[in-house]
């Protein structure tokens, strides 16, 4: 069975991400509202250890690493700039651009050595980690909530329930333009490790699955499923789906909701495969190391009921370690 | 004598009289068969008669002879009953036997054994003991009858050796009459030897030789038979000791639990002392009766055994090719439980100036104030904290030595490095100290500027950026300018923790070019390029100020000018200043006094020469006009203004060119803030700064700009790399693209619509729901049709047999449903009422929660009904079913969805399609509009037409459901009273279906839904007409090639081109047949009809003068000229969903006002609730 610690950290307001760099699978970016970038040892010592923390001057609503060596990262957040970090130095590079609302997702791709950027203003910047500079910059019909992007494909998921599939060797046009089959907001989209689709939640306790592929086969193997729902007295309390996270080997995911609730499921089975205690508050972030032996899970106050206090006092970070067959899905054994 | 007895009496009865071996009397029989035709004196006789019996028995010991009064009885009884004594008999007879069966006397009494022999043959189970019993005891031992019985007892049971036996045994004994007794046997032997003995037959000897027990350990020699060994076997103890384990549970009668007919039975020691029962013989088999206390009681067959609750019998013909296992009903009966969505919809979906709704995270920074707070201005806030504190430091530094200072600077290089760690956690205090540093070095020294710039061209950008911007606007744009790296950090570090590192580094530059500070303020330098800068920048902030509301290139070079002019004067303008500001020690009366604060205060202070200016351009912003390209080259853009100015003044002068320059960097991300509409221009004009980016363009900026504005959007010119796709985009953005690029067209053209279903990114073939059998017919038609006329028709021409109910089977009888009847004719198709046979599956598809992540998408599967409607379309076409379901998907969970018909299933074939859709039972608003006017309806009023406050009411959800479909693109285009059906729903979870027990439902309207006003409205249908504006150019018009009628909007009949129009007409008409009871006509305005001039129109019919006018005219007004009302609409143009809105919510005040007067809104609708209910 898994084990399930909590990393020690000074972090002074809700989490916003938790990212496992690409070379060292212990080293975590946090971002967060306190106005801050860090990079965490979960593993060092008995509960972690913060390696780097640089101070922004806005909070921060997402960071992603840049590039395989995890020396570098990116960063948006109220200030509604794209920063771009030197971890090896422990400081702010350079802006890469600048939105004109908050940038609410930043993530990117490997294959494309691109780092997008998505904010409020309904724009998605594409940057060069190379040249540090913007190279396109897209307008999109509504705010961006949540970007995720996998081989070639960039998954954009707005605000009226619209998410957009780019490719991002041609931004021109949208490869696809889909409604989300999800019928409240789409919280947090997140691509399958093996590229042929994505993951999508709600903030109405739904995560849909769907598919790239635009044949009917393929869109016929779309479903969606409810999860993080608690019964109260005699109602279910319906939970946004706030996180959500694939397990970069077996391609099984797991998904963090407002109930703070945890679940692991096997998307292709349909089934879930596991549902972790309750964390203290609503889960605001997860990510899975590269490895894939640990999940870091962030808890804290989600802001979804619109109540808040300030400062919020329970900003916790908990790490998880996978068991060896914990995350597999049931048809791999 | 007596007369003879009529046989016929027992003739008739004779099946119910039992032979008696001795026969009856026929006299006795005679009296006792017609006594018992008079039951109710026979009964009475009868127990009185059994009484004095009974009573006899009981002295019957006092009498010389006992078993007389036995005897008597048991006559009397088989005399009486003679249907059979029953169970008064058999006790009677078991009494008297066993009573006197150890009385020596009777032992020979052939009376007595005569009983013995009646209760043998009658009533005995097991006769052969009985007989071994008697033989035992003795009675009838020297009996012949005895022996006779017995014997042919077992004969009869094939035991014939036995039977032999018995004889010769009888015979042996000289048992009398012995002769009779040798003639029986003699008989016997006869038979015998005509049918000899099976070998087979028992061997055994008749009556059982009585032998010692094994291991009997009595003493008493006495023999004992088996039974008496079997039975005392388990109570004396006799069971093998030595046996661990009883192999076989033996039965022992509990110690000292005797049985009363063996009452000496372990002093005897042996059997045969009684006979009874075989049940009791049997006892073994029965529990003995326990006490309760203590007792587990096994409940039947344990915990309530799992069983299906009913089964339901299913045709099997349709369950044939069924793959759902379960039966239906079992699934639907799950209740579904109530949920409740943890996240503040209301928040989220809060549609503030934007379109879209808010995620979490926006709500967290709006409800801390952080979301419209415009980082710049934060920083320039704390730049101006900056600059006061500077200027206070500088009043402070004045006080020094000014050589000094000037020796610190030069020398405190390496005090600086050290500093700065120490500095860096207090951010104020960071300020504070930089800026002491920085005012010294302004004021007191002009050496140091030469040095600054340097080191300013050195630091690239790090250091162009700084800039103290006083105006929010100007601070915008400038700020987004310098974009580059560092910026933020270096010069407006003061929003909070910012980042240090980029101050360090900043420092680093500083000691590395050797700029030379005050030792306590080490951080310095970049204060100090702040204050270098400012100056420009404060011009800057006066343009940029003037942007905010508008700004065109004349502001620019006016400015510019101004600026140049004003420039000069700057630097001792200011110092002056900051002198003065010194000596007062005040810094906020410095803001009130300082020049460029002036700037700052936004309106009430700016300069006046500016204001004429900002209006007369205000419709173009600028910071889009300064254009968008350069991003590639954002790092630089000041550079070569600065390299090339040693000279602070000459810097200055250059600026304002540099800066506008410098603004095309700022712009891509201005230009969203400014909004998508003038994207177009701001690009061309973009192109145009571009192109000269020098003084001149501004100027020519100046004249061309109104032309530039309208050319450049039609032809966009590909100048720059950038421009053309982020055109493409722009014109793409917000829709799904316009797949028909026609300027006019006919909407409904079915090979139109083919292209834009083929067009889709998603294909409509992979709907949920979407069954896709085009390429084979369904040819279901016929037979329904056949139905529907056999229902329907009358008089002769009804057939006297109607045809079953035809059933649609579908997938392979995987959905199933059965026509009911025809419910409406749309304009293309026949609509029917059906069951949904597979009803209750969804549910329970949908109640598997987190043990099945298997969910279908929840769109296109909300519950299903068991009644739903099946419109078939012939010709087919997917348009409605792909319109319909976009409807939902675009509208999502906003409210108006309640107001789309859902479709749930769409199955296509080659010559007929069946559109699966939500039925509602009340009706259409034409319906209610004719029941409100037919004298006989319980819903018709007076004046023969609705209530005004059910129009407004219904008006509301109307418009509510079209504002809603045009915002997202889509018209209705068939909107009219018979499109619109009741949605009168329970509100509720413990309301009936039919409405009562609505406590739940408020009195008081709820615009917003709540207290159950959002489960009463209106459901539109017929879809089939609908257009997806997003499928065509902004300023599209559509033609209309059908012949039109007054139903249909001006702009069709007059053959203009229209889009909107459509749906604002169809709203008129539905609301003008519910207000007037009639259908619509217009007439244009008189007096109005100036050539040239757009015709007015309005309405024929006349307001009741009692009516809400107002309010009424102002809306047909609107629907009926939406042209002139799009003014204030987004973009200028259709849809004027604004001005909807307002007078919607005009019309919902008046409701929340008037809801509760007389009736009240919800007693007129409960009325119609009823009233549709009766019509039905």
């Amino acid at each position: 069975m898994s084990n399930n610690f909590e990393v020690a950290t000074t972090i002074s307001d809700a989490i916003s991400s938790v990212n496992y760099s690409p070379a060292h699978s212990t080293n975590l970016l946090v971002s967060s509202w306190d106005q801050t970038l860090r990079l965490i040892d979960t593993h060092a010592g008995t509960s972690g250890r913060e390696l780097l923390q640089i101070d922004s001057q806005a909070p921060l609503l997402d960071a992603c690493f840049v590039g395989e060596d995890g020396k570098s990262a990116a960063a948006g957040g109220l200030d509604q700039g794209v920063k771009f970090f030197d971890l090896n130095r422990g400081q702010l590079t350079s802006t890469l651009s600048s939105h004109t609302s908050a940038v609410k997702s930043i993530c990117y791709n490997t294959d494309l050595s691109t780092i997008i950027s998505g904010s409020w203003d309904r724009t998605i910047h594409l940057h060069s980690p190379q040249s540090q500079t913007l190279t396109s910059s897209h307008t999109l019909p509504h705010k961006i909530f949540s970007l995720s992007t996998i081989q070639t494909k960039l998954v954009v998921a707005m605000a009226s329930r619209s998410i957009y599939i780019y490719d991002l060797r041609n931004m021109s046009e949208p490869f696809q333009r889909r409604e989300s089959s999800l019928k409240f907001m789409t919280r947090t989209v997140r691509c399958m490790p093996n590229g042929e689709g994505y993951a999508s939640s709600s903030i109405e306790g739904r995560v849909a699955v769907e598919f790239f592929d635009p044949s009917k086969e393929s869109q016929s193997r779309k479903y969606a499923f409810k999860c993080h729902r608690q019964p109260e007295d005699d109602v279910d309390v319906v939970y946004p789906v706030n996180a959500l996270a694939f397990h970069p080997l077996y391609g099984t995911f797991a998904s963090g909701g407002g109930d703070g609730v945890v679940a692991l499921w096997d998307g292709v089975a349909k089934r879930r495969l596991r549902q972790y205690p309750k964390y203290p508050a609503s889960i605001a972030a997860m990510g899975f190391s590269t490895d894939g032996k640990h999940l870091a899970i962030a808890s804290c106050n989600g802001f979804e009921d619109g109540k808040e206090t300030v400062p919020n006092p329970e900003n916790r970070l908990f790490v998880r370690e996978m068991g060896e067959n914990e995350a597999k899905p049931k048809s791999m054994g | 004598m007596a007369e003879p007895v009529q046989l016929s009496i027992i003739e008739a009865q004779k099946e119910n009289i039992v032979a008696l071996p001795g026969g009856r009397s026929a006299r006795a029989l005679a009296q006792s068969i017609l006594a018992s035709e008079d039951t109710e004196t026979q009964n009475l006789e009868h127990a009185a008669a059994r009484e004095a019996f009974e009573n006899e028995l009981k002295t019957a010991d006092e009498l010389d002879d006992p078993l007389d009064p036995y005897l008597r009885y048991v006559k009397w009884i088989q005399e009486v009953y003679t249907s059979g004594g029953g169970r008064l008999l058999e006790r009677t007879l078991y009494r008297a036997t066993h009573k006197f069966e150890d009385s020596p006397e009777f032992k020979n009494d052939a009376r007595y054994l005569k009983l013995w022999m009646t209760w043998i043959q009658t009533y005995s189970d097991a006769p052969r003991e009985s007989f071994a019993f008697l033989a035992r005891k003795g009675i009838g031992a020297g009996l012949a009858l005895y022996y006779e019985e017995f014997a042919a007892y077992l004969e009869s049971q094939g035991r014939k050796a036995q039977a032999e036996e018995i004889y010769e045994m009888g015979i042996q004994r000289n048992a009398r009459p012995v002769e009779r007794l040798r003639r029986k046997y003699d008989e016997f032997v006869a038979r015998l030897a005509a049918n000899p003995p099976d070998a087979n037959e028992p061997s055994s000897p008749a009556v059982p030789i009585v032998r010692a027990a094994l291991g009997e350990r009595k003493t008493d020699v006495e023999p004992r038979d088996p039974q008496a060994a079997v039975q005392g076997f388990g109570a004396e103890g006799q069971a093998p000791p030595q046996k661990k384990k009883n192999k076989m549970m033996i039965f022992s009668d509990a110690p000292g639990a005797t049985s009363s007919a063996l009452p000496e039975q372990s002093d005897r020691g042996g059997g045969w002392d009684s006979i009874t029962t075989l049940a009791d013989r049997k006892k073994e088999n029965v529990d003995a009766p326990r006490p309760w206390a203590g007792e587990i009681l096994k409940q039947e067959g344990g915990p309530a055994p799992k069983k299906e609750k009913l089964q339901i019998f299913r045709d099997p013909a349709a369950l044939q090719n069924q793959s759902q296992p379960q039966p239906a009903l079992t699934a639907s009966g799950k209740p579904k439980r109530p949920e409740r969505v943890f996240a503040a919809l209301e928040l989220v979906y809060h549609y503030g100036e934007s379109q879209d709704e808010c995620d979490f995270d926006e709500l967290r920074a709006r409800s801390r104030g952080l979301l419209n707070v415009d980082w710049n201005e934060m920083r320039r806030e704390e730049e101006k904290r900056r600059q006061r504190q500077k200027q206070l430091d500088r009043d402070r530094a004045k006080a020094q030595q000014e050589d000094e200072i000037m020796m610190d600077m030069l020398g405190s290089r390496h005090a600086v490095v050290e500093k700065e760690p120490v500095e860096v956690p207090d951010e104020n205090a960071k300020f504070v100290t930089k800026s002491t540093v920085v005012t010294l070095a302004l004021t007191t020294s002009p050496k140091a500027k030469p040095k600054k710039l340097k080191k300013s061209m050195g630091m690239q950008f790090s250091t162009e950026p700084t800039m103290t911007m006083h105006t929010r606007a100007a601070n915008d744009e400038i700020y987004s300018i310098f974009n580059q790296p560092f910026i933020a950090q270096d010069d407006f570090a003061s929003s909070g923790k910012n980042g240090e590192s980029s101050d360090e580094e900043d420092d680093e530059d500083d000691t590395e070019q050797t700029n030379t500070m005050f030792s306590q303020g080490g951080r310095s330098t970049a204060g100090q390029e702040n204050e270098e800068e400012e100056q420009p920048d404060m011009l800057k902030g006066a343009f940029t100020d003037d942007e905010d509301t508008g700004f065109t290139a004349v502001d620019v070079d006016m400015l510019r000018q101004k600026g140049a002019a004003g420039d000069e004067n700057m630097p001792t303008d200011e110092l002056e200043h900051l002198q003065l500001g010194g000596e007062e020690g005040e810094p906020d009366e410095y803001m009130e006094e300082e020049p460029h604060t002036v700037y700052n205060q936004r309106g009430s202070r700016q300069l006046p020469f500016m204001t004429p200016i900002v209006e007369q351009t205000e419709s173009l912003p600028p910071s889009t006009i300064r254009g968008r390209g350069r991003r590639k080259s954002t790092t630089t853009p000041c550079k070569p203004g600065r390299t090339g100015s040693e000279e602070p003044l000459i810097d200055f002068r250059a600026s304002p060119i540099q800066e506008v320059s410098v603004h095309h960097d700022i712009l891509p991300d201005n230009d969203v803030q400014m909004g998508g509409m003038d994207e177009k221009e701001n690009m061309s004009l973009e192109k145009q700064t571009r192109s000269k980016p020098t003084e001149n363009s501004l100027i020519s900026f100046e004249d061309l700009e109104p032309k530039d504005k309208e050319k450049e959007i039609k032809k966009p010119s590909a100048s720059n790399a950038l421009q053309p796709k982020k055109q493409a985009l722009t014109s793409k953005s917000g829709s799904t693209g316009s797949t028909i690029d026609d300027a006019q067209c006919n909407p409904m053209d079915p090979i139109l619509r083919e292209v834009i279903l083929s067009k889709l990114s998603q294909p409509v073939t992979t709907f949920k729901g979407f069954y896709d059998n085009s390429s084979q017919p369904s040819k279901r038609t016929d037979g329904i049709r056949k139905y529907i006329r056999a229902i329907t028709a009358t008089g002769k021409d009804a057939p006297k047999v109607i045809p079953s109910q035809p059933v649609i089977g579908l997938e392979n009888g995987e959905i199933s449903y059965t026509i009911r009847k025809e419910i409406g004719k749309g304009a293309f198709a026949p609509v029917y009422l059906v069951e949904n046979n597979m009803a209750g599956m969804y549910d329970a598809e949908d109640g598997e929660e987190e043990e099945d992540a298997a969910e279908s998408a929840t769109i296109g599967t909300s519950k299903r009904c068991e009644l739903e409607a099946i419109k078939m379309e012939i010709p087919v076409s997917t348009w409605e079913f792909y319109i319909t379901r976009l409807s939902h998907q675009r509208l999502g969970n906003h409210r108006a969805t309640q107001s789309m018909v859902n479709v749930h299933e769409f199955h296509l074939f080659k010559d007929e399609a069946f559109l699966v859709l939500d039925y509602f039972a009340q009706g259409t608003l034409l319906d209610l509009v004719n029941a409100t006017a037919s004298p006989n309806n319980s819903l018709h009023t007076q004046s023969g037409t609705m209530e005004e406050i059910l129009v407004m009411f219904f008006t509301v959800e109307l418009l509510r459901a079209v504002e809603a479909l045009h915002e997202k693109g889509l018209l209705h285009g068939d909107l009219k009273a018979d499109n619109c059906l009741l949605r009168l729903q329970p509100v509720g979870a413990n309301a009936g279906k039919d409405g009562s027990n609505d406590a739940e439902w408020s009195s008081a309207y709820d615009p917003h839904g709540g207290s159950g006003w959002d489960k009463k409205g209106l459901v539109l249908i017929d879809f089939g007409r609908g257009v997806d504006m997003r499928n065509f150019r902004k300023d599209v018009g559509f033609l209309a090639d059908w012949k039109t009628d007054k139903q249909d909007c001006p702009e069709m009949r007059e053959m203009r081109p229209w889009t909107y129009q459509i749906d604002y007409y169809g709203v008129a008409a539905v609301v003008h047949s519910m207000l007037f009871g009639k259908y619509i006509e217009t007439t244009t305005v008189t007096g109005d009809n100036a050539p040239g001039r757009p015709k007015k129109y309005k309405i024929v019919s006349g307001m009741k003068r009692y009516w809400q006018g107002d309010i009424w005219s102002e809306m047909f007004d609107m629907l009926l000229n939406p042209g002139m009302f799009v003014e204030g609409e987004e973009g200028g143009a259709m849809p004027i969903t604004k001005g909807m809105k307002r007078i919607r919510m005009k019309m919902e005040e008046w409701l929340v006002a008037n809801c509760e007067r007389g009736v009240g809104l919800k007693g007129w609708l409960r009325k119609v609730e009823d009233g549709v209910k009766r019509r039905k």
